[in-house]
């Protein structure tokens, strides 16, 4: 492609052929493949280069950056809002003594693992059987969003029906634990454990790593104890079981 | 594809065409979580995942805006499996660490394999035109940013010091040099023919 090709490429998109040139040009695009390959690689990057080069991009890509920093801050920061307690005198005592333990516990569990590492975090895919097709639709997603509220709300609609399904009432006791419901969420991995089904061992993880998340250690440790070698739960139970 | 029907999630496509703040909060609150969820469980942070999520809503906003981008599929599977895989491919190409999910798998339907399918390919093609683009001279580089921000071909003659003519034919000169490498690219060959 010579100079003088970029230079009528140039032209034509700013319109400043004359109406003969412009038709020519057109013309030629139509028969001339090459051409019109030169020139649509021409124009493709032109746009690019415009789109990429425009204050309205800038000024999104602002705004973006903005909202995505208010809102990693205000995650962070809801994890880790210090609670201020005042202490008197006779506290330090006791705060000593809980240091001493705590330093214990620290020197014991220096490995890295940690709940956070095992709470439920896959995307769910309901099985479908002959229910409400969009609830179950809507459940799936609100969970899958992390929106539990509204998936709970939606297992709910639909354990109504089918009060046993248990991949239902599994899903349900893994958003009532992520949302820090736990007496609801243990009645459900309860429920599940004690009974025969394919969510039994899952279900008895799971509550065992809630109770960890909890700091209730020999609660989590006797769950996962009944994890048999061949559940697919089976090492990451022992794995936790070495750490607590 | 083009005859499939606009889904109704569209609305966060048009929400970042508008950049329209509240409904992009929106977008961070509803769909930001499951892709920390799985940085965080292969090998990322949380600075990590808000890097990967800024830089997609980027891709599809500049695929709306310049190739009129019409989602046929749920945001929330296209947004997260865009996410997944572009974390997958890093995580590949710059730390070699192991993957705990199977790589590449696992698309939810036709549906969004397309779509998504779309916007890495667009990606793909913005990534080589911001490559060429540094390899030319700083002159070339200087007039197609000017030329391009809200700058007049006048005022980047002055400001260069050079002709008014010489600007217009040296930025048609420069694009003229991006066709040329853009051509010459393999992986623009490989794009053409998909």
């Amino acid at each position: 492609m010579d100079e003088a090709t970029t230079i009528l490429f140039e032209d034509y998109l700013e319109g400043l052929l004359s109406e003969e040139n412009r038709l020519a040009f057109e013309k030629r695009l139509e028969e001339d493949a090459e051409f019109a390959a030169n020139f649509n690689t021409y124009k493709a990057l032109s746009d690019h280069l415009s789109h990429q080069f425009s204050k309205e991009r800038s000024d999104f890509k602002t705004q973006l950056e903005n909202i995505g920093s208010t809102f990693f801050e205000e995650n962070t920061s809801k994890k880790q809002t210090p609670k201020v307690i005042r202490l008197k005198p006779w506290h330090y005592s006791i705060a000593a003594s809980i240091a001493l333990l705590i330093g214990f516990f620290v020197i014991q569990n220096m490995g890295s693992l940690d709940p956070e590492d095992y709470i439920f975090s896959e995307s769910i895919e309901i099985t479908e059987r002959s229910q409400d097709a969009t609830t179950l639709k809507d459940a799936e997603t609100a969970f899958n969003n992390g929106a539990y509220k509204d998936a709970i709300e939606n297992f709910d609609i639909l354990l109504e029906t089918d009060p046993e399904n248990v991949e239902l009432l599994f899903y349900k006791a893994i958003a009532h634990d992520a949302i820090l419901e736990y007496d609801k969420a243990d009645a459900i991995y309860n429920r599940l454990k004690n009974g025969s089904s394919l969510y039994k061992h899952k279900a008895a993880f799971y509550a065992g790593v809630s109770q960890w998340k909890r700091n209730n250690a020999l609660e989590a440790q006797k769950l996962l104890e009944t994890i048999p070698s061949s559940a697919d739960e089976y090492k990451d139970a022992q794995r936790i079981l070495k750490k607590l | 594809m083009g005859e499939s029907k606009v889904h109704n999630d569209q609305k966060y496509i048009d929400a970042l065409l508008q950049n329209d703040s509240m409904q992009i909060q929106e977008i961070y609150s509803k769909f930001a979580p499951k892709v920390i969820g799985y940085v965080k469980q292969n090998s990322g942070d949380e600075a990590a995942a808000k890097d990967l999520i800024q830089e997609v809503l980027l891709i599809i906003y500049d695929q709306a805006k310049t190739k009129n981008l019409k989602l046929t599929c749920p945001f929330d599977a296209y947004f997260f499996m865009i996410c997944k895989r572009k974390w997958l491919t890093r995580l590949k190409k710059y730390a070699k660490e192991r993957v705990t999910n199977e790589p590449f798998g696992g698309f939810e339907s036709e549906m969004v394999e397309d779509q998504v399918q779309q916007t890495e390919q667009f990606d793909t093609k913005m990534q080589l035109f911001k490559e060429l683009f540094q390899k030319l001279g700083d002159t070339c580089k200087e007039i197609l940013q000017l030329s391009f921000g809200s700058f007049s071909m006048e005022e980047i003659a002055n400001q260069l010091n050079i002709s008014y003519a010489y600007a217009r034919k040296k930025k048609s000169l420069c694009i003229g040099q991006l066709t040329k490498w853009t051509q010459e690219s393999q992986v623009y060959k490989q794009l053409k023919e998909l």
